[in-house]
């Protein structure tokens, strides 16, 4: 498994390379209505672990020319087979609206949503929304990528911010953050896969786990 | 029907009721305001005593009622008391209500009572609240016993009636100030359908069935002195505290600033949107079945029969008027909380009884009865449907109307954690400061820790091996902390996060469990 682990890297690096001479564009993403407004209250540095929203619009992300989401109604699975609220084809319809309809509810403690991208691809950027109409922060997001569809060998976690370990993964080092209408914009260093599976474990106003959308931005191989 | 065909299908529905309202009462996090009860309790089992305090609590009664049922069950501290032992009591008194309904017999007739009797056991708002530690649930039974009182004295004034009836006032009256609201909705309900059988001018009044003034003023009297007394009692922790006689009249000052809202103000028609049809998170959440047989059973209730044959009769317009005033009420003060529902849903509730046996009867031939009868329990297994959701998988969500600034699951794991953190510690090291402008409920789930400190404001000095504190005061004392420890954070309830400093050996442990188990 290491070895493969290895030669993904390898790959991907050699790839990154090869693209950083490739022509880089801003990354344009869809954002959606805000669903609330006013709070949180930015607090400078109160948590250590936890990126406030800054009220400002998040840079662009610079990413080569050519990539797309690549997520747009590709089909999903999930640990979760009956969700409480909608389908889990939401999550790749296009529709990033916070009311509801437009969620899918997975049910309590660790769940995963997969998306297959039906080819392999070089990923640049992930963005997540899981519910913006509330102020509230999902535990233990980690969002990996494999050609592997059990993800048991070759995957690389490209975001893990479960620093506390609860979810058994291992300590993540990425910043938790309050959902807003923004999405989390995961930047990924040009990685090849085709399935992006990402996880949560509830949230801090309940137990469940929500998606809106994901989109996975990246140019197919 | 016959009579003991009736009892037993009244007593099925009670069963089934209490059952419902019994099973899985651990598993939803206790509310802050559960958990402030709780800690109260525990005081007074260990010793400490009752005070009245009227600022930011209600009366005693709840905790007395719940004082001899966990000596029952041999929980004599605040340790050793659980979510069932405290839960278990408006969850006997809310499925009693079905019992109480006996008396209506005669107002609403048998089926009637059958029906409201499922409704009761059914309806979403009931079954929330009979599972949650609050007053409301008491105040309410008590409020359904004082009609049965009053209904009774009526149709035969009797010394006994007055006095439980002035039992039952001094009884509301030591469990939630707000009972004068409902004493007002009672006595302006009883004057309202004075009026509308005076103006109505039928031939025998229910005034000409009174007895005469001067035995009415007597039991009045008795039961005004005998409601003074039980509540000074309750008030003043019999006798130990005269103080709280006192406070509970002061209450009535502050109340007020109460009522304006502090926090919970909302428009009049709140109430209303919460029970009538609420949608939320692809959720609808409606009662409104409930509601609109109710206001069947209002209009074709015998009592608008040209020649009312008595006082039974005028109970369902005594209670539709008190249902409506109490809605009317609470919908004028800006203080609103979706418990304060409980109490005039339960009459509509029963109103609706009256008004599913009415649609049966008027029904005339047998199919059309079927059909009545079929979509009257397709309503009822609607509202059963609702409640199962809300009062067990989604009981702490935010999108039911009932679950209101509800503690978060989080809180629970975080305090377990803390918990557990401290059995690493050597005894002399087992310390938790707290400090947060809202802290609760973390000392219901701390409370078998001996030495944890709460403050408001951040403390003089921050020490402890394992510190929560509100994100204000972790942001000043960031820079300090992380010296020597990390943090994590958790939601108490829906937008009120704190953070947890744990110092790092205990970090280390939390984090790589594995080790921790070698």
């Amino acid at each position: 498994m290491k070895k493969l682990m290895t030669v993904g890297l390898v790959a991907s690096t050699l790839l990154g390379v090869g693209l950083s001479n490739a022509e880089l564009v801003p990354l344009e993403i869809e954002l959606p209505d805000p669903l609330f407004i006013g709070t949180p209250i930015p607090l400078d540095g109160d948590l250590p672990h936890l990126e406030q929203p800054t009220g400002e619009p998040r840079p662009p992300l610079m990413v080569p020319a050519g990539t797309e989401n690549l997520a747009l109604e590709k089909p999903v699975t999930s640990s979760d087979d009956w969700p409480i609220i909608g389908e889990l084809d939401y999550i790749t319809d296009g529709y990033k609206d916070g009311d509801e309809g437009f969620y899918v509810e997975l049910g309590p403690g660790v769940q995963w949503v997969q998306i297959d991208l039906e080819q392999e691809a070089v990923i640049h950027a992930i963005v997540v929304w899981h519910y913006h109409a509330a102020e509230r922060v999902y535990h233990d997001v980690i969002v990996q990528i494999s050609n592997d569809p059990e993800f048991e060998e070759g995957v690389i976690t490209v975001f893990n911010n479960d620093h506390d370990n609860t979810s058994g993964f291992g300590a993540g080092t990425d910043p938790a953050y309050v959902e807003t209408n923004e999405g989390r914009l995961i930047d990924v260093d040009a990685v090849e896969g085709r399935y992006v599976r990402l996880y949560s474990r509830g949230n801090t106003a309940n137990d469940m786990n929500h998606y809106i959308e994901v989109e996975v931005y990246g140019i197919p191989r | 029907m016959i009579a003991r065909a009736w009892y037993a299908a009244l007593a099925a529905v009670f069963i089934a009721a209490l059952a419902v309202r019994l099973v899985a009462l651990d598993e939803r996090p206790m509310h802050t305001d559960e958990a402030v009860h709780g800690v109260g309790l525990g005081r007074l089992l260990e010793g400490h005593g009752y005070r009245y305090d009227p600022v930011d609590y209600h009366g005693p009664t709840l905790y007395y009622l719940t004082l001899p049922w966990a000596w029952l069950r041999g929980e004599r501290t605040a340790e050793a008391l659980t979510e069932f032992t405290l839960r278990a009591v408006p969850a006997f008194l809310g499925a009693s209500l079905i019992l109480l309904l006996v008396p209506w017999r005669k107002v609403i007739g048998g089926w009637g009572v059958l029906w409201a009797a499922l409704f009761i056991a059914c309806s979403p708002i009931q079954l929330y609240y009979h599972r949650v530690y609050i007053h409301e649930t008491l105040l309410v039974f008590l409020g359904f016993a004082l009609l049965n009182c009053l209904l009774s004295w009526f149709t035969k004034p009797r010394l006994w009636i007055a006095l439980t009836a002035g039992l039952l006032a001094g009884l509301m009256h030591a469990t939630k100030a707000t009972s004068a609201l409902m004493f007002a909705a009672m006595a302006g309900a009883w004057i309202l359908c004075w009026l509308w059988v005076r103006l109505r001018g039928t031939e025998r009044t229910p005034l000409a069935e009174l007895p005469p003034l001067n035995v009415s003023l007597r039991h009045a009297g008795w039961a005004a002195l005998v409601a003074l007394a039980v509540s000074a009692l309750l008030h003043s922790a019999f006798f130990t505290h005269p103080a709280g006689i006192m406070d509970s009249i002061t209450a009535y000052f502050i109340s007020p600033d109460r009522a304006a809202g502090q926090g919970h103000e909302k428009p009049w028609y709140t109430h209303l949107h919460w029970v009538g049809g609420y949608r939320s998170g692809g959720f609808l959440w409606t009662e409104a079945f409930l509601l609109g047989l109710g206001v069947f059973g209002l209009f074709f209730s015998n009592a608008w029969k040209k020649r009312s044959p008595g006082l039974p009769t005028l109970g369902t317009p005594l209670l539709g008027w008190y249902a409506i005033l109490l809605m009317v009420i609470y919908a004028l003060i800006p203080y609103k909380t979706p418990w304060l529902m409980l109490g005039p849903m339960l009459i509509m509730t029963v109103l609706a009884g009256s008004g599913a046996a009415a649609m049966v009867r008027l029904a005339h031939w047998t199919w059309a009865r079927i059909g009545v009868v079929a979509v009257l329990l397709l309503g009822t297994a609607q509202l059963g449907a609702q409640a199962r959701r809300a009062a067990f998988r989604f009981a702490a969500d935010e999108r039911v109307p009932y679950v209101y600034s509800h503690t978060s699951p989080d809180a629970v794991r975080l305090a377990a954690r803390i918990v557990k953190s401290m059995d690493w510690l050597p005894e002399t090291e087992r310390v938790v400061q707290v400090a947060a402008e809202e802290y609760w409920p973390l000392p219901w789930y701390l409370r078998s820790l001996d030495r944890v400190g709460y403050w408001n404001e951040r403390p003089p000095r921050l020490v402890a091996p394992v510190i929560v504190l509100s994100r204000p005061i972790s942001a000043e004392a960031r820079a300090e902390l992380e010296a020597t420890h990390r943090s994590t954070f958790a939601g108490l309830r829906p937008g009120v996060l704190v953070v947890v400093w744990f110092r790092e050996d205990l970090w280390e442990r939390i984090i790589n469990p594995k080790k921790e188990e070698e």
